[in-house]
């Protein structure tokens, strides 16, 4: 980030009078001597500014190698301890409590970048709620969250679930006024078919689950905020990238959620037990692959070494200092 | 005047509202359901005008021939994802084109932006290192301690760091998390009741 001489000499104003010309024509007697050792310096300069380029580019590419080698390497994965079993059954439990043909609302609204972490969970949840016979209509209030959702719905209607089980509720554009108009008005009148009959008469009342597929714009904050004290019966449950944890789970501590999915070792401990049970073929049948854990821990390895190689030296030099003047 | 007036429609539309939460009336209700739909219109209205703004300001960029890369990125990626989707005979947002769009184009490049998230931080912690060296050394290690946290490591090591992950979770983050939205909270609460009594400069 510092900044080059090239750069630095840009920022100068322009001399207008003096038009590019030679070097030879500048220097009239004695100045091979320094011509020469301007073009070695130049040149010199261009090599470094190539090899400088290499030398950035390299610890990238042997990067990008190492983590596509790691995500073939097997039996590296992430422990299912008690704190993500528990998650994955909270989220099966309320799932599992559901009748046959319950209406449940998803709303999908991940951000794109953080997607791929909570993907394997969503299509375990939908799996998992396709295996119980619910009907599920999708909502989504980010234009991210719609193309993810576009996407999910494609996914399902591939694997033979008809409308009357999935119904596209689409794009309701406002964040979180659009949520409260929700809550307030329902589904309104625009969705078709005996299930949007049957939702639209009681509003968000008649579902008997709200899965909240979370990201950075409307998350299961928004919707334990906005729907909550107007539709009290109705349960909320999430999952949501790592990033948002230390904002909701608050909420499952205090019961708002009853259920909260929000690290990738929960998400893959819960989308082991949906496999395990999962139907042998259609929209109940859960054979995602799972995120690559030896590819996960080289890049948190990585990480750590990279950041304690450059903060370890200031930190070792700080202590040292720091006790040398406690000693005199 | 014009302040009071502005001021005014604001605590009476935030008390339809709040009124509303608590007191169950069909009229309110309405009422209420009335400012919420304006509100919306007013977010999807700020939407268009935004994206047309953005694209008067890259034309005229354009035409001054002043960072014509940028400006032809920013047109072409709108052109993109707007074209597909308003096309005579699309479905729009379910249409196959625009859901291509999203799969080839837009996923991959948000992705691609996400990922560049870890060395764009290792630049400015470098720079960090520079500048405040103690105080970036101090938080790389932390970043650092948190990751050694994470680790999937198996045995009674790896359930001591994973119960030690969720106590700096539950905890350290927590708190700072909790004390970060309660300051967003109040700033917000204060900055509403400076509008509300017109003592805001900036209203005017």
């Amino acid at each position: 980030m510092t900044e080059s001489p090239d750069e630095g000499g840009r920022r100068e104003p322009p001399e207008p009078a003096e038009a590019p010309q030679p070097p030879e024509e500048l220097e009239p007697a004695g100045a091979d001597v320094e011509s020469g050792a301007d073009q070695v310096q130049q040149q010199s300069g261009r090599r470094t500014r190539w090899s400088s380029g290499v030398r950035a580019g390299i610890p990238t590419l042997a990067l990008l190698v190492l983590l596509a080698i790691a995500s073939f390497v097997p039996g590296i994965g992430f422990a299912a301890g008690g704190a993500t079993e528990a998650a994955g059954r909270d989220l099966e439990a309320a799932i599992g409590g559901l009748q046959t043909g319950a209406p449940v609302l998803v709303d999908i609204d991940g951000d794109l970048g953080t997607y791929p972490e909570i993907r394997y969970a969503t299509r375990a949840a939908l799996a998992d709620l396709m295996l119980r016979g619910a009907n599920v209509a999708v909502v989504s209030f980010s234009g991210e969250g719609r193309a993810i959702a576009v996407a999910e719905i494609a996914r399902l209607r591939g694997l033979g679930v008809g409308p009357d089980r999935v119904l596209d509720l689409g794009f309701r554009s406002g964040g979180e006024p659009a949520l409260v108009q929700l809550a307030s008005e329902g589904i309104g009148p625009d969705a078709s078919g005996s299930f949007a009959d049957d939702v639209r008469k009681d509003g968000l009342a008649s579902f008997r689950l709200a899965l909240v597929i979370g990201g950075a714009e409307i998350g299961p904050r928004s919707w334990v905020e906005q729907i909550q004290p107007r539709v009290p019966k109705l349960p909320i449950a999430a999952i949501t990238p790592s990033f948002l944890l230390p904002e909701v789970l608050p909420y499952r501590g205090s019961g708002q959620l009853v259920a909260l999915v929000g690290t990738l070792p929960a998400g893959l401990a819960y989308g082991q037990q949906v496999a395990a049970r999962g139907a042998d073929f259609g929209p109940g049948r859960f054979a995602e692959r799972s995120p690559s854990g030896a590819a996960i821990v080289f890049g948190m390895l990585v990480a750590i070494a990279v950041l304690l190689a450059s903060s370890g030296g200031s930190l070792a030099g700080w202590a040292r200092a720091a006790w040398k003047r406690g000693r005199s | 005047m014009r302040r009071s007036i502005a001021a005014a429609l604001t605590a009476l539309a935030g008390l339809v509202v709040l009124v509303d939460l608590a007191i169950a009336n069909p009229a309110l209700g309405g009422l209420a359901g009335w400012l919420n739909r304006l509100l919306v219109l007013l977010a999807a209205g700020a939407g268009v005008a935004g994206a047309l703004m953005l694209v008067v300001r890259h034309v005229g960029r354009l035409a001054r021939r002043e960072d014509q890369l940028g400006s032809v990125a920013v047109l072409i990626g709108l052109g993109l994802v707007l074209l597909p989707g308003l096309a005579p005979g699309s479905t729009g947002a379910d249409g196959p084109a625009v859901r291509w769009v999203v799969a080839a184009l837009l996923a991959p490049l948000v992705a691609a932006v996400l990922a560049l998230l870890f060395p764009l931080l290792l630049v400015a912690a470098s720079r960090g290192l520079r500048l405040r060296a103690r105080e970036t050394a101090v938080m790389l290690a932390a970043a650092a301690a948190v990751l050694i946290l994470l680790l999937p490591v198996g045995g009674q090591a790896g359930a001591w760091l994973a119960s030690a992950a969720a106590w700096v979770r539950d905890v350290p983050i927590a708190a700072v998390f909790r004390g970060l939205l309660i300051g967003v909270a109040a700033t917000g609460a204060l900055t509403a009741a400076r509008i509300l009594l017109g003592s805001d400069a900036s209203h005017d």
